[in-house]
């Protein structure tokens, strides 16, 4: 069992109100601390493992850290699991990089917050021999060990065909929420979507906007799509929370029929939009389980293993796109929204509570 | 007695100055409604009449609150952060029982005035600055919601809550009626009596207005408290609107309530404007956005648009105070 040390934000706010708030954000997120320091009567080599999160400034992000703590026990590989939470902030991971390399980890797991923020303290950690495993997302350099992530934009093209193609047989009118201009996971899901629309010279986009990644923005914006008296044949939303917001829109628009919807990446909440409310729906996943396929990536490169730089996790069992007819079998009522599917194969209920995501 | 004679004194001048503003306010109003019709006839459908006049209420009220901080020479950037913890605990706490509604819902507004006070007592007794204050106190609502939700924040918005912004007169929805109610009896407040003299007061000058008799660190207080409030409510009302627990839904509304109250007139100096300019400004603000997206234009020029509409009307704000 490994110890977990909890890294507090390096809050650059000098008030003792900013201190606090911060502290408890941390504290939130250290989850728990009850290491045993190790199992040293195996003999095997235990490991210092520095992971720097997000933070959990969403569930998703709660059970991604979850999910690493539980596989790092798991393991008995790993004797001290050093965890910092960066807040959703890359200025804060940039300082908490810099504390993760003088703490001399035997292999870093860092889920970027910017693309360019990490460089430097990434390509020094490697110059150290200390192996980084780049989770979710990448940084830009090509100096890292390797990078654990679904590949967005082949998923987002999956689903912008099915929409395209198989929900407007070809010909129709789109709305589009795309989410924050110039973030990457944005700009990639829009980039995808307006290809496919390109090769298909019926389809039609006939509203977009940005909701900012979030529910409330978006459904405002969708709010005012609709009232536009534009003809929409479908939607499409750059992730979760924009998908949710179309359709949380839609359900209050109540049309005679529920136009298609796609772009989301998965909850459990998008699946229960979608099936109580008839909206047929193309998502891709977003898998906390991504959690341990880093941990488990970082586990092979300290055993020595040559890893490619792109470990694709698409393809992987149960991360496959999902379709209207799969809704029903995915979503799980136990659960509350923000339930990640595919949590529950790691995480256990008691563990799933804790995270306020059992009804 | 002269103290108050010379308040009010020069609170006439004032109130004439808030009204031509106003006035000012409406009539660009009308011409843009003009132009918008022969534009944009989709404009003035009920669906969009109705999603326009939600929208702009929710923002309305969370403005109100931050332009009687305004009004003292304060900001406040913690309404976005109390919005959100509102709604969270708007769905926390409240089953579908009327009962359990009420109590979330007070407990929200309690939320929001503790809030306020604590930013009023760090700016009146501290002598911090309001926007280091309110930054902090965003960060220490944010951190205390994650420390209770752990990134997914339980419950639901019960369907009862609901209609207040499904349901009202005509293509009025309830909130914007709320809205409407609050900037009446908030300018009314501000207007008649002596309290508004001393907000306005307070707000040209805290040290005149301290040797003048008027309790200036109360006032602060107070002022600071009814903003936490009105933005706790104003996140009730967006948590009915979103039907839906996003911990993040205020997100935003920290500074647009700002642009909003100055584009209705609010110095950002203190001591000028009124609530009624400071809700058409929220209005106004919204109708900008809407018509943004109802023109269509891609969404990259949709955002050089808003910053640019934005930051015109603001010059244009401050041009017109310089020359007075």
């Amino acid at each position: 069992m490994p110890g977990i040390t909890s890294f507090k934000l390096n809050s650059r706010l000098v008030l003792a109100v900013t201190l606090a708030g911060a502290l408890a954000t941390t504290t939130a997120c250290s989850g728990d601390d009850g290491g045993d320091g190790g199992d040293k009567a195996s003999g095997e080599k235990k490991y210092k493992i520095a992971y720097l999160a997000q933070g959990t400034t969403n569930s998703w992000a709660a059970q991604m850290d979850a999910i690493m703590d539980t596989v790092a026990k798991e393991s008995g590989k790993v004797d001290d699991l050093l965890y910092f939470d960066a807040a959703g902030n890359a200025e804060t991971q940039l300082g908490q990089l810099e504390s993760a390399l003088n703490q001399r980890p035997d292999a870093i797991i860092l889920t970027p917050l910017g693309k360019s923020a990490a460089v430097g303290p990434v390509e020094r950690a490697m110059a150290q021999d200390i192996p980084v495993i780049l989770c979710a997302s990448g940084v830009d350099s090509e100096d890292y060990t390797t990078q654990v992530a679904m590949n967005t934009y082949e998923a987002s093209l999956a689903q912008a065909k099915w929409l395209v193609n198989d929900a407007l047989g070809g010909k129709g009118t789109i709305a589009v929420v795309d989410g924050i201009a110039g973030v990457d996971t944005s700009e990639i899901m829009g980039k995808a979507l307006r290809e496919a629309v390109a090769e298909a010279p019926g389809v039609e986009i006939v509203q977009e906007g940005y909701g900012q990644f979030s529910v409330s923005d978006s459904k405002k914006l969708s709010q005012t799509f609709l009232a536009s008296g534009k003809q929409i044949d479908a939607w499409w939303g750059s992730g979760g929370e924009s998908v949710t917001g179309i359709m949380s829109a839609l359900v209050d628009a109540k049309p005679a029929q529920m136009p298609p919807v796609a772009g989301a990446t998965l909850s459990n909440g998008v699946l229960r939009m979608s099936l109580e409310n008839d909206i047929p729906l193309g998502a891709m996943q977003f898998p906390a389980t991504l959690a341990a396929d880093c941990f488990e990536a970082a586990m092979d490169a300290l055993a020595g293993e040559e890893l490619p730089k792109f470990i694709d996790v698409t393809a992987k069992d149960g991360n496959e796109n999902i379709y209207t007819e799969d809704v029903a079998k995915l979503y799980n009522e136990e659960y509350t929204d923000d339930y990640i599917i595919g949590s529950d194969s790691i995480l256990s209920a008691d563990q799933l509570a804790k995270l306020n995501l059992v009804r | 007695m002269t103290t108050t004679a010379g308040l009010a004194h020069a609170d006439t001048g004032a109130a004439r100055a808030v009204a031509l503003r106003v006035l000012g306010v409406l009539g660009v109003a009308a011409v843009a409604a003009v132009a918008t019709a022969l534009w944009l006839p989709q404009f003035y459908t009920a669906t969009n009449l109705n999603s326009l006049l939600l929208q702009a209420s929710i923002l309305g009220i969370v403005t109100l609150g931050q332009a009687l901080v305004l009004l003292v020479a304060g900001l406040d950037l913690s309404v976005a952060a109390v919005m959100s913890a509102s709604l969270v605990v708007v769905a926390s706490l409240s089953g579908e029982g009327l009962g359990g509604i009420a109590v979330a819902v007070l407990a929200a507004v309690l939320l929001g005035l503790g809030v306020g006070t604590l930013n009023g007592v760090l700016v009146a007794y501290r002598g911090v600055a309001p926007f280091i204050v309110t930054l902090g106190t965003a960060a220490l609502v944010s951190g205390l919601q994650l420390v209770y939700t752990r990134g997914a924040p339980p419950g639901a918005i019960p369907e009862r809550m609901r209609g207040l912004t499904q349901d009202g007169i005509g293509v009025v929805p309830w909130s914007a009626v709320l809205c409407v109610a609050l900037a009446v009896a908030l300018h009314v407040g501000l207007r008649r009596g002596t309290y508004g003299r001393r907000v306005y007061a307070t707000g040209t000058s805290l040290g005149v207005a301290r040797r003048a008799g008027v309790r200036t660190d109360l006032l602060l207080v107070g002022i600071y408290a009814l903003c936490g409030g009105l933005a706790a409510l104003a996140g009730v009302v967006l948590s009915s609107y979103v039907g839906y627990v996003d911990g993040a839904a205020g997100k935003g509304y920290d500074l647009d309530s700002v642009a909003a109250a100055v584009i209705g007139g609010v110095a950002f100096t203190g001591g000028k404007g009124g609530v009624l300019g400071a809700a058409l400004g929220a209005l106004a603000l919204t109708v900008v956005l809407n018509v943004l997206v109802l023109s269509g234009i891609g969404s990259h020029v949709q955002l050089i648009a808003r910053g640019a509409i934005i930051v015109v009307a603001l010059a244009f704000i401050a041009h017109r105070a310089i020359k007075k």
